[in-house]
């Protein structure tokens, strides 16, 4: 009677691990609902977009959690600790499964048609935007693994600068060489959609 | 980087990235970046519902498996905050050594009843026996002491105990011509009572104790007083 009535809303993840080793399916509820998204998309991005893959390591995230969850060290912040779990995963995956290299064809067709935005400016049309999506999408994909986890962790998740060192055990100077290395490859890699670049390409197209 | 543009930089920041970024370079890195962050705040993937089905028959046999673990494995890790074993550790000193009311040992009664007396005291022997016995001089009493009353005289406390056995073993192992151990005599009642100035009566000689200081012997079973 008393479980019914407490609101695990007010609960903090720290607080709610304990309760979901213990089998607590309320806590369990709320802990889920609050990281599930999140770490379905990190997934997918890290997985090179594979949707089956995302949804079993998901799975195999939480079963860790549910399990495993006795380890956590409460002092510690939980969102970081699953991010690690999650890193590890997904290194685990990289070396089990041959990645896939040629992912243009698959990109095109999965990508959704771009939306009105600040984006206009550099990338005039819809098209343009969805290539250059599936461009980016391949040019993560080539990233090393850890430049592509700390690219993810910084602009997907929006993780802080010393989140991400914590997560991925290295200090935090060594997070932003990471980034800003990631940052010129990518941009490298997609030159061709500069506003200059388009104009090129604009004036090419006219003039045949 | 997000934020601004090559030519919307300050001056110092401008000089922080020369050398490392040329104008051209840090704008195509910042449409790259904005691009990016566009890209995931689009594409949103959702999860798939069997997986929370399939996390919720891993959490219920958890469930399970924690509910069978031995019940008095559990009371033993139970978190207890320390102020409570503090709390009656320091109950349990507070017992055995602050002197509550009424509780007082006879030995610091003894004491306290030696204080107050007029009586002046002298050291004799009687055959074994050494013990300080009261002298006739003093004319005047500024107080009299009366008997100690028949509850603490009787009072047992764990000091005396303690006392007790400690004499008892120190019995067992002394070597027998030791003069500490030697049987006392009996002390007649007389030998109080003609030198007794506080106005002790004599059926009161039972309760006296001879002060442990001067003792050359022990007597097993009852205790004299000698104060005033």
């Amino acid at each position: 009677m008393i479980n019914l009535l407490k609101n695990y809303k007010k609960y903090s993840d720290e607080k709610l691990v304990p309760l979901v080793v213990k089998g607590n399916e309320r806590a369990f509820n709320e802990l889920y609902s609050r990281y599930e998204k999140k770490m379905y998309r990190f997934f997918y991005r890290m997985l090179n977009r594979d949707i089956e893959r995302a949804n079993d390591l998901l799975q195999d995230l939480f079963i860790k959690v549910i399990e495993k969850g006795d380890r956590f060290d409460t002092d510690r912040k939980f969102s970081t600790w699953l991010y690690a779990v999650a890193g590890n995963l997904c290194k685990n995956e990289y070396r089990r499964v041959e990645r896939l290299t040629n992912n243009q064809e698959k990109m095109i067709t999965d990508v959704r048609p771009g939306i009105d935005n600040e984006m206009d400016f550099y990338l005039p049309n819809a098209i343009d935007r969805s290539l250059f999506t599936s461009r980016l999408t391949d040019a993560l994909e080539e990233l090393e693994d850890i430049h592509r986890t700390c690219f993810i962790l910084r602009y997907q998740e929006e993780l802080s600068i010393k989140e991400i060192s914590e997560v991925m055990e290295c200090p935090e100077g060594t997070v932003k060489s990471r980034l800003y290395y990631a940052l010129r490859k990518l941009s490298d890699k997609l030159q061709v959609f500069r506003p200059e670049a388009l104009k090129k390409l604009n004036y090419e197209k006219q003039t045949g | 980087m997000l934020t601004k543009s090559y030519a919307q930089l300050t001056v110092a920041e401008s000089l922080l990235l020369e050398g490392k970024f040329s104008p051209a370079r840090y704008d195509a890195t910042r449409k790259t970046l904005l691009a990016a962050t566009d890209m995931f705040a689009r594409d949103l993937p959702l999860p798939s519902s069997k997986v929370k089905t399939n996390l919720l028959k891993v959490l219920a046999a958890q469930k399970e498996k924690s509910t069978n673990s031995n019940w008095w494995s559990t009371l033993l890790n139970y978190p207890v905050p320390a102020w409570q074993p503090a709390l009656g550790v320091s109950l349990i000193v507070l017992y055995f050594f602050v002197p509550w009311t009424g509780t007082q040992n006879l030995s610091e009664q003894n004491v306290l009843a030696l204080q107050e007396t007029d009586t002046a005291y002298e050291k004799t022997r009687f055959g074994y026996l050494a013990a300080s016995v009261p002298v006739s001089t003093v004319p005047i009493r500024r107080k009299n002491v009366g008997p100690i009353s028949s509850d603490l005289t009787q009072k047992h406390t764990i000091l005396d105990t303690l006392q007790e056995v400690a004499q008892t073993i120190q019995r067992t192992f002394s070597p027998a011509t030791d003069p500490r151990f030697v049987p006392a005599m009996q002390l007649s009642n007389s030998t109080f009572a003609a030198n007794d100035t506080a106005g002790v009566r004599p059926q009161t000689m039972e309760q006296y104790w001879i002060d442990p200081v001067h003792i050359m012997a022990v007597q097993d079973q009852s205790r004299r007083l000698v104060s005033f």
